[in-house]
């Protein structure tokens, strides 16, 4: 066995692999619905947002959030980066639902990663760089008000994390073993469609909120 | 075949072949026009053209070469493209095709000529999952352990592949030149282990879907099981693995060497 166990392919790949999906999922995922359910306090005005959002109790506690997110955010992004160099897609000859989501989740990815970066240096980074302060709430909301490709970009990128996450999680759960046949995955879909409108409703709510939030405000003067 | 009838109404069927004289070279199409003849399936009608290899255009060139064996899809060599989707040519019937027929060789594999192809890569990941199951001497074995007819009946269908490569074509994760096994090879690991005797070798075979080119290269794009002549059931077959992975990786986290249990099951 131990000569045969020697010559036996290393099995590094689906560590990796298995640790991309494994950190999308606990605490990525995680991380994105409670940021998603914070961001609903945009509903209540603008203090109830800054203390939701952008306000952290301790020094502390904000750095192991930003480590919570950032570290399995560019983990997952190096091993989605890598995959993403090797497919082919074939959906003009295999015309599948299923294939048509595989695509759909590569796309997403695309999109999603230009999104968080537009994302992450306008509403995290470049506030606290340049201006040494969290963006505040009634920029943010006059620009979603009164800035078109912000806007677009906003509904777009949720859109994209929505199904970039619902559809992730199906996959997660194959390749982890947990649907351990086609049957059970199948049983999973309307749970991911239901997660899908869910997390599309309460981001989409989300730039609700701040658009009714600019117009109160008004143009800045 | 009804030739009274062919006579009578003149009808032809068109093909559009790609020519490739070797791996890795320059190819063309060639178009041929034959007459049409009832129940014609794709691999009769590469006959008949080898008969009098002669383009529309009237000029005279080699004869196609192709794979097949059976012409009762068993052998698994006839897969190709047919009209841009893969399948057994053998079982292609002229009659629900659009004409002109595009024949072209599968993509995933190095062409040998024409629409013929080297389907090493599948074998090769037969050997690395240890496809087979080890019988020990040439002596009398007695009779092998019994098993249940649920599983027979599952591995089965299992069994029933023809290697013909149609998942790997249709794969979006496999590409000519990486190294990801494909869905063919995954299923006969979980054939395999399901067997009482091949159950023996059952870690073995999970391992060699751990390294670079394993099971975790799927992507879920589930052509394979839409795909394949012997409706296999893919899916299921990688989801199976993906757990049997599952268990070797937490094993490996968790136990101690001496704590493990050699194949799958409660331990
Ligand atoms: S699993 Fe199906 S499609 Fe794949 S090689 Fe076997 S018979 Fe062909
Ligand atoms: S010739 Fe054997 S499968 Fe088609």
């Amino acid at each position: 066995m131990s000569t045969e166990a020697a010559a036996l392919p290393r099995k590094t790949p689906l560590l990796q692999s298995r640790l991309g999906s494994f950190l999308a999922v606990l605490p990525l995922s995680i991380w994105v619905l409670n940021h998603l359910w914070d961001n609903l306090s945009a509903f209540q005005g603008a203090e109830a947002w800054e203390t939701s959002v952008t306000t952290y109790a301790h020094p502390f506690s904000q750095a192991v959030a930003f480590l919570i997110s950032l570290v399995p955010l560019l983990i997952h992004t190096g091993w989605g980066l890598a995959r993403l160099f090797t497919f082919r897609p074939n959906n003009l000859a295999y015309g599948y639902y299923d294939n048509l989501k595989y695509l759909l989740q590569r796309l997403s990815a695309v999109g999603l990663l230009a999104f968080l970066g537009a994302h992450l240096w306008k509403a995290f980074l470049a506030p606290r760089l340049l201006n040494g302060a969290p963006e505040a709430f009634d920029d943010i909301a006059r620009e979603m008000r009164f800035h078109g490709p912000t806007l677009v970009v906003y509904v777009l990128g949720t859109l994209a994390a929505s199904y970039h996450l619902a559809n992730g999680l199906q996959g997660f759960g194959m390749a982890w073993g947990i649907f351990s046949s086609e049957r059970s995955m199948r049983r999973f879909e309307p749970w991911v469609i239901v997660l899908f409108l869910v997390l599309l409703a309460m981001s989409w709510g989300v730039l609700y909120a701040l658009y009714q939030a600019g117009e109160a405000l008004g143009p800045r003067l | 075949m009804d030739t009274a009838q062919a006579s009578a109404t003149t009808k032809t069927v068109t093909f559009r072949i790609w020519r490739q004289d070797g791996p890795g070279g320059e190819g063309h199409y060639d178009e041929f026009r034959i007459p049409y003849s009832k129940g014609a399936n794709v691999v009769s009608c590469l006959m008949e053209i080898q008969r009098n290899p002669v383009t529309v255009q009237g000029k005279k060139v080699a004869p196609v070469v192709w794979d097949a064996a059976c012409l009762e899809e068993v052998c698994g060599s006839c897969a190709m493209n047919i009209n841009g989707r893969v399948r057994m040519a053998c079982s292609a019937l002229i009659d629900k095709l659009e004409q002109p027929i595009t024949l072209e060789p599968m993509r995933k594999f190095p062409v040998v000529r024409d629409l013929a192809v080297n389907r090493d890569r599948m074998f090769e990941a037969l050997k690395r999952v240890k496809g087979w199951i080890p019988v020990d001497g040439t002596h009398n074995l007695g009779p092998g352990p019994r098993q249940s007819p649920k599983d027979q009946a599952t591995m089965y269908v299992l069994s029933t592949c023809i290697t013909c490569g149609s998942c790997l074509e249709a794969c979006p994760q496999v590409t000519l030149d990486n190294a990801f096994v494909g869905a063919a090879a995954i299923s006969q690991a979980r054939l395999f282990n399901m067997h009482p005797t091949g159950e023996m070798n059952a870690e073995e075979r999970t391992r060699a879907l751990m390294g670079p080119g394993g099971v975790q290269d799927c992507g879920k794009a589930q052509n394979c099981v839409k795909v394949c002549p012997k409706e296999i059931p893919l899916v299921t077959s990688i989801a199976a693995m993906n757990r049997e992975v599952s268990k070797v990786l937490i094993k490996d986290i968790f136990f101690k060497e001496e704590e493990k249990k050699g194949h799958g099951g409660p331990g």
